[in-house]
């Protein structure tokens, strides 16, 4: 395919085991591209690189970790225009909210590139006299980021940035129907002075590349975020190694709309909260709960 | 707004403006399939009325263009029904009442909560995530990522009398 676009493996653009093509839910006729799947051997190959990688991330100065991540923020700051129609186009959102979810994707590298000077530890006196107690946190490692298709670039960064900043290793695996996207964002990372193998981008289906990823015992960490079903599967594989998990999931968000309060307010807010990303956000109004004296008003 | 995300999850938001029908809930408006210039995964927003929080429609996550109102008599009563779910990610009141804010926002079984505003929209330098089935683990967002992107050592040290 003359339109391929390649996973970011151990510093080296590859194509993969296969290719799935990427189409315009807002025009099916606008094919995007097509996006390699990584296969299992380079999973391997990504882990063994992410691990040295890491070691060498974790031993650079504060200044150049918190350079990369204003680059990268400013970045997509500066890009959100372009990058935010490019996700609109894949992810289907209009394209004001695709401009601002790009825009903020940005806000969390720049936020994070600061809190790379900000890691202070706790000291104190031991209960022995004489002796000293240091507290200070390390790096996880290798990170696992599992990032779903309503939020393509800005969940993925909120993952991402931290991961970077702490000094640990990523290795990407966004959903595999918003990999324009996660390209994007990888080609800004790429650029960047970071270790050869430090970020990976693994696009591929959840139950090959993404499963091999969280029964991976060379992953330390997984930070997920997606369906239940998936996530309990996720789980099961994490706990069987003891690799630390974070998830976020499902929801069914209510909204009380009470009697006493501002009926314009309780319009906005609830069509906002309902309707906003096409309901397709985890913190959508799927309840909008409504006190009976003013039902009849609020529903008109 | 624009279309869904694929085939898929447009005929599970089809399939769920059916069993909501099919639950005995009134679809006020939307719900349905659109045609417009381009083809693609279109369907106008929809609004369940006449239902109650023991229906499908309001224990499962549809991700998608709809919602539903559900009519309760009393504060007491909303505060059980918005606690009334497996999950726990984010919830929110209307209200000029001082009283039940607070004791909404201490309240809810949620990671989140808003006042006067959607329960959708976060901001980046203050922790986020739910409880119940909606998250595990540590927080996202905010200086709290990093008790989930680093681990802690607690190192002794002895360093001796200087000779």
């Amino acid at each position: 395919m003359a339109d391929l676009q390649k996973n970011y493996i151990a510093g080296e653009w590859v194509a993969g085991d296969g290719e799935v093509e990427n189409r315009n839910p807002s025009d099916l006729s606008d094919v995007i591209g097509h996006y390699a799947q990584a296969s299992t051997t380079q999973l391997d190959d990504v882990i063994v690189s992410a691990k040295t990688a890491q070691k060498e991330w974790a031993a650079t100065g504060l200044e150049q970790k918190q350079t990369a991540l204003m680059n990268i923020g400013n970045e997509l700051m500066a890009r959100a225009e372009e990058l935010g129609t490019l996700l609109s186009r894949e992810e289907g959102k209009p394209l004001a909210e695709g401009k601002g979810e790009v825009y903020r994707a940005g806000q969390f590298f720049t936020y994070y590139a600061h809190e790379v000077l900000r890691q202070l530890g706790e000291n104190a006196d031991s209960v022995r006299p004489g002796i000293e107690v240091d507290v200070r946190r390390e790096p996880v490692g290798t990170v696992a980021v599992i990032s779903p298709w309503n939020f393509p670039t800005a969940t993925a960064s909120w993952k991402i940035a931290p991961a970077l900043a702490f000094g640990n290793a990523v290795i990407w695996k966004p959903a595999n129907i918003t990999p324009a996207s996660a390209v994007a964002l990888t080609e800004i990372i790429a650029r960047q002075d970071l270790p050869e193998g430090l970020f990976n981008l693994v696009m591929g289906a959840g139950r090959a590349v993404g499963q091999s990823l969280v029964e991976s015992t060379g992953v330390n960490a997984i930070s997920f975020t997606g369906s239940v079903p998936v996530g309990r599967g996720i789980a099961q594989a994490a706990v069987g190694n003891f690799t630390k998990l974070q998830m976020e999931m499902g929801s069914k968000n209510a909204l009380a709309v009470m009697e006493d309060g501002d009926l314009d307010i309780a319009v906005a807010v609830a069509l906002g909260g309902a309707f906003g990303g096409t309901g397709q956000k985890c913190t959508a109004s799927s309840r909008l709960i409504v006190h009976e004296a003013v039902h009849d008003t609020f529903v008109e | 707004m624009g279309p869904v995300v694929s085939q898929q999850q447009l005929d599970e938001n089809m399939a769920y403006v059916d069993l909501g029908k099919s639950e005995g809930a009134e679809l006020a408006c939307g719900g349905e399939r659109l045609e417009m210039g381009t083809d693609g995964y279109y369907m106008s927003p929809g609004v369940f009325l006449g239902t109650t929080n023991d229906k499908r429609i309001n224990r499962e996550e549809m991700f998608a263009p709809l919602t539903s109102v559900i009519k309760v008599g009393s504060y007491d009563e909303a505060l059980a029904t918005v606690n009334d779910t497996e999950f726990g990610l984010t919830s929110g009141i209307v209200t000029r009442d001082l009283a039940r804010a607070t004791h909404f926002r201490r309240n809810a079984e949620t990671g989140v909560v808003t006042v006067n505003l959607p329960t959708a929209g976060t901001d980046y330098h203050v922790p986020f995530g739910g409880r119940g089935q909606s998250s595990y683990g540590p927080r996202e967002q905010g200086t709290y990522a990093k008790e989930f992107y680093t681990t802690v050592k607690t190192a002794y040290i002895a360093s001796g009398a200087p000779k």
